[in-house]
């Protein structure tokens, strides 16, 4: 046979097998689909979506999942509050550290009335030293977060003097879910996790791998119809049907990988239900366990601290629905006062944390219940159905607990700074960085501390400023950067103290690296009064 | 040319083709990897070497669950940690709870329980001992912590807190919270290990982490084919599948780097909080063995209020110069050096035994083990980490044991402790069925069988255990037909002597009990059996 031959018989040869295998294509996709091949669709059939993660955010989405107390406030919101620092507060001979924990009403109260009332008392008593108060207070807080707040902080390296807790409230009440959402939850989520963690948490690990799967497989799928979408073999049946094939298999895992995690997300999670718990809602065990979670995480924090050299102070808060604690004006009745719910919380559980408070005084914790201090007061001092109070009744609730932490204050005031064996473990170092009209000291790697000996008002009249330049000028807050440093200027009235005719002010250095800072008083004309600088090694 | 010859000429052509390709295939491998080729390995019965070079892989794993005390708790419900109510205080056992890294999950069982039975029956002690084991791997302070405290916290109790610990507390603040490439401390050391990737993702993450999971996946099924396969002896096929699963390899990392890629920036919630030091700062080796001492600390308080005693052992590692004369087998499989491990160690340690040295004197049981093994000659190390094999467990916890002997003796002999948080614990005891084993319900979700003047004869037969649910949708599947749960055990199982008793623990399921039947059974039938009715 000549080449021409060869080639013309060899090219017959190929377009029959092409013509048999897209005929056999034809053939097969029929019997197969049930339907002639009429071309690529335009449009690849959907497999069920992934479901979106959830929100991030709960407990109103002010709030961040935190792994050792559950959440803490978001700084994008709240700021770079007492919770979340580090270093956390630490010891200094020249203050009293009280650290304040419970749920909202204590956050309520500590700012500003607890450390007004706490200034005007060493004001008053002319305590040697000046307080400063940590707020780890938070809303919807029970035990045991506040136990484990307290273990974090001193795990890091922090300090108080004195630690008090106002609590009972949420105890009571947060456990179990209100009596009228009762049967719309289908599997009840252990009673002792933070507040709303169920919906904390968006997607488990497990979950999260089987979403993320999902959206592989998508996006392959994707790729494949657009593949074969701009392919030259589009419009023959041979193509396809592997092309249908290999869809077909992406979507089957798309289903099942769906069905997984369906069947992940119905029921019981560990994850997001904590451990099965034995008890019926509304049950006398778990109002037991109420009461007993509440005197367990209030003698944990007994101990820890007695670790730290502390006094610990333990406070029930008081409450509209106790009994004969308040006589409710009329304005309290139609505001604050909610037959139902809390009132049977109290009436159930109340009386339980009675006699464990008793236990707590046996051994040997300031326990004290604030339930009598408006026995007597006729003024309207609560706000809401829940718990709180409005701002007079924060000031009395903070001079009640002031009164009663008198003798601790004086001790933690007076007496030496306590030795505790964590102190080992603390970076209190402190360096003179400026001797100006102030001398300005840096404390525990990120505190600057302004202080005057024999200060006068007109000492602390004038502005201070305060220039930070960062060793990155990247860290600059954006309208900084022409300017080459921060600006966190500040007026002494803001967070200054006087103590014995000495004026004292701390402000916290930004995270960045600091090659360096200047700082002095500006009068009102603008002039400069005094000022000073600081060039920072490199930092370690 | 007649066909016999051309099949001749085609089949002698094809082994050539095979034996060049083949023979190219050894070469090329050795010139790629600087090592013979030696056929694919079969699949090994130990863990594979963690990756020496520190890398920010995503951490979750379908084996933790987050926890809002402890940052991830293991995800079985029964686990120890997850019990609810917690082991409450006996009067006839002593409650040994174990925390720390997978060091101390690994020894726990059935190392550890081993040797403590061994050592109660060997000293004649007359309580049994019983073992909770809280370690769980990637832990470290103050995660121990935070787990003593939920223990109490929750209603639990511990006659003896042990933590073993030290790895994690030298090396995780780095080489687990570390990103790729990164200098500058982004994610807060004292956070527990991968805490920003368990956190909820956002949606491009959430691809990056399925992509990583379907990679993973494609790696071992490669893995596990290739160990199968009939042509694994080959050169060619070793090196297109080592190309295949290191490309695969290379894909994860580049997904781990995209990964931290969209996590920069800073967020408390993920990150935590701002830290002020470097990696390896001498800042941040003072902040590692600070925390690992305020940890111990802290567990000392915990214990104490508990009424229990609390041992702090600093485990052994094969990185303390001195601790140990490596096998050559350990060398090969279990040293990395010039690894972080090393450097981490040489930096930290001598750090932590200034600190050991400061918890003796503040009356903690603090015990370096780092010495144990200096005279032995044995491989006991199993990958470059810090993970035993199944004889260095063994002697570890033999160890552990033996330093532990008077503080056993102690629990298992005087009264029990009577701590404050006691007046608060369910730990409630009634009698259910008395049969040949008296059967009570503990702390509401136990079932203790108990027998005085037990002979070996009492508990050769297998006990049977049948639990009828209120709700027989409860039942597992396969059940419901038989309307109860089958829960039989054997002694040996959980059972311990003492004193010529012998008694045993069965966890009760979680779901809303009807009743249960329970007895023993020999070949011939019911030896004896008893029945409880909840409901009445």
């Amino acid at each position: 046979m000549t080449l021409p031959k060869k080639l013309l018989f060899y090219g017959v040869l190929a377009v029959l097998i092409l013509v048999v295998v897209e005929g056999m294509s034809q053939l097969a996709y029929f019997l197969a689909l049930d339907r002639c091949f009429g071309g690529v669709p335009a449009a690849t059939e959907a497999a069920p979506g992934t479901p979106p993660p959830r929100g991030k955010y709960f407990l109103g989405g002010q709030h961040w999942k935190h792994p050792f107390y559950g959440y803490t406030p978001s700084p994008d919101i709240y700021g770079e509050g007492d919770l979340n620092l580090y270093p956390p507060p630490t010891e200094y001979d020249d203050t009293v550290v009280i650290a304040l924990t419970g749920g909202s009403v204590a956050q309520n109260v500590a700012l500003p009335s607890l450390r007004y009332a706490l200034e005007q008392h060493f004001a008053a008593k002319g305590l040697p030293r000046r307080p400063v108060l940590i707020n780890l207070a938070w809303i919807a807080m029970k035990q045991p977060q506040q136990a484990s707040e307290v273990a974090n902080m001193l795990a890091w390296g922090g300090h108080f003097d004195i630690l008090v807790n106002l609590d009972g409230h949420n105890e009571i009440n947060l456990p179990e879910p209100e009596h009228d959402t009762l049967e719309s939850i289908d599997v009840a989520a252990f009673p002792f996790l933070p507040f709303g963690w169920e919906n904390a948490v968006d997607l488990t690990v497990g979950e999260t791998l089987l979403a993320g799967e999902i959206a592989v497989r998508r996006e392959e799928q994707g790729k494949l119809a657009d593949a074969i979408a701009s392919s030259p073999f589009r419009c023959t049946a041979a193509f396809a049907l592997l092309y249908h094939y290999r869809l077909e298999r992406t979507n089957n895992q798309i289903i099942q990988l769906n069905h997984a995690l369906d069947d992940a997300q119905s029921g019981y999670s560990l994850e997001k239900k904590g451990p099965h718990y034995p008890f019926q809602w509304y049950s006398e065990g778990m109002y037991r366990d109420k009461a007993q979670s509440w005197y367990r995480g209030s003698l944990l924090m007994a101990e820890l601290a007695e670790l730290a050299g502390a006094e610990y102070y333990h406070f029930q808060q008081p409450s509209q629905y106790v009994p004969g604690a308040k006589p409710l004006t009329a304005e309290e009745l139609e505001c604050c006062y909610a037959v139902g719910h809390y009132e049977t919380t109290y009436r159930e559980n109340y009386p339980l944390m009675l006699p464990l408070g008793e236990r707590l005084r046996e051994r040997g914790v300031n326990y004290i219940d604030l339930n009598g201090i408006f026995a007597d007061n006729h003024e309207t001092l609560y706000r809401d159905i829940c718990c709180h109070f409005n701002e007079r009744g924060n000031e009395l609730l903070a001079a009640a607990m002031v009164e009663r932490l008198a003798p601790a204050l004086r001790r933690a005031a007076t007496g030496a700074p306590p030795v505790s064996a964590l102190a080992a473990a603390r970076d209190a170092r402190e360096e003179l960085l400026i001797d100006g009209d102030f001398q300005v000291y840096r404390r525990a790697g990120h505190w600057l501390l302004y202080g005057k000996e024999d200060c006068s008002a007109e000492d602390t009249a004038a502005g201070f400023f305060l220039h930070i330049t960062p060793v990155n000028a990247g860290d600059l807050p954006a309208g900084r950067r022409e300017y080459g440093f921060d600006n966190r200027d500040f007026e002494f009235g803001e967070a200054g103290s006087r103590v014995e005719g000495k004026c004292i002010v701390e402000r916290r250095l930004p995270h960045y690296a600091i090659a360096g800072i200047r700082t002095g008083q500006l009068s009102g004309a603008g002039d400069i009064l005094w000022a000073g600088e600081y060039h920072f090694p490199r930092q370690e | 040319m007649p066909l016999p010859r051309k099949l001749l000429f085609y089949g002698v052509l094809a082994v050539l083709i095979l034996v060049v390709v083949e023979g190219m295939s050894q070469l090329a491998y050795f010139l790629a990897f600087d090592e013979c080729y030696g056929g694919v390995q079969p699949a090994r019965g130990e863990t594979a070497p963690r990756p020496v070079a520190p890398t920010e892989d995503f951490a979750g794993d379908i084996v933790t669950a987050r926890d809002p005390f402890s940052g991830y708790t293991p995800l079985h419900p029964e686990a120890d940690a997850n019990l609810m109510p917690p082991r409450p205080q006996y009067d006839d056992a002593v409650v040994i709870a174990l925390v720390g890294g997978s060091v101390a999950q690994n020894i726990a069982l059935p190392s550890l329980r081993r040797a403590l039975e061994q050592h109660f029956a060997a000293n004649g002690l007359p309580r049994r001992p019983v073992l909770l084991a809280l370690g769980l791997r990637g832990v470290k302070q103050p995660q121990q912590v935070s787990e003593a405290a939920n223990i109490l916290a929750w209603g639990g109790h511990f006659d003896i807190l042990v933590n073993l610990d030290g790895h994690n507390e030298i090396t995780y603040p780095y080489f687990r919270n570390k990103p790729a490439g990164s200098r500058k401390v982004e994610v807060f050391p004292f956070f527990p290990e991968g805490w920003k990737n368990e956190l909820g993702l956002t949606v491009a993450e959430t691809l990056l982490v399925g992509q990583i999971a379907a990679r993973r996946r494609e790696q071992g099924e490669l893995a596990d084919a290739s160990a199968d396969s009939p042509l694994r002896c080959t050169a060619a096929f070793g090196l297109l599948d080592r190309y295949r699963l290191e490309r695969i390899a290379d894909q994860i990392i580049q997904l781990n780097h995209a990964l931290n890629d969209t996590q920069t920036g800073y967020r408390l919630e993920k990150k935590g909080p701002h830290y002020p030091f470097q990696w390896h700062s001498a800042g941040m080796y003072r902040d590692k063995a600070e925390a690992w001492y305020r940890g111990s600390l802290l567990l000392a308080e915990l214990a104490e209020l508990a009424g229990a005693e609390y041992y702090h052992f600093l485990q052994p590692s094969q990185y303390v110069p001195g601790g140990k004369p490596l096998t050559a087998a350990e060398l090969d499989c279990c040293y990395a050096a010039g690894s972080y491990y090393e450097s981490a160690y040489r930096e930290t340690y001598p750090l932590l035994l200034d600190r050991g040295e400061q918890l003796g004197q503040r009356e903690v049981n603090y015990i370096d083990l780092s010495g144990i093994f200096v005279d032995n000659h044995e491989t006991l190390y199993r990958d470059v980490c810090c993970h035993f094999n199944e004889r260095g467990r063994e002697l570890l916890a033999a160890a552990i044991v033996e330093r532990l002997a008077p503080a056993l003796r102690r629990a298992a002999t005087a009264a029990p402790p009577v701590s404050a948080l006691a007046a608060a614990r369910p730990d409630r005891e009634e009698l259910l069925i008395d049969g040949d084993f008296r059967v009570y319900r503990r702390a509401g979700r136990w079932l203790l069988y108990g027998k005085e003047d037990c002979s070996v004869e009492d508990t050769a037969a297998g006990f049977f255990l049948h639990i009828t649910p209120v709700n027989a949708g409860d039942l597992p599947p396969g059940r419901g037909e038989y309307g109860f749960e089958n829960r039989d055990f054997e002694f040996a199982e959980t059972g311990s002597r003492f004193e010529g008793r012998c008694v045993t623990e069965q966890r009760l399921p979680h779901y809303a009990i009807a009743g249960i039947r329970t007895g023993q059974l020999s070949g011939a039938g019911e030896i004896w059996s008893g029945e409880y009715d909840f409901r009445e």
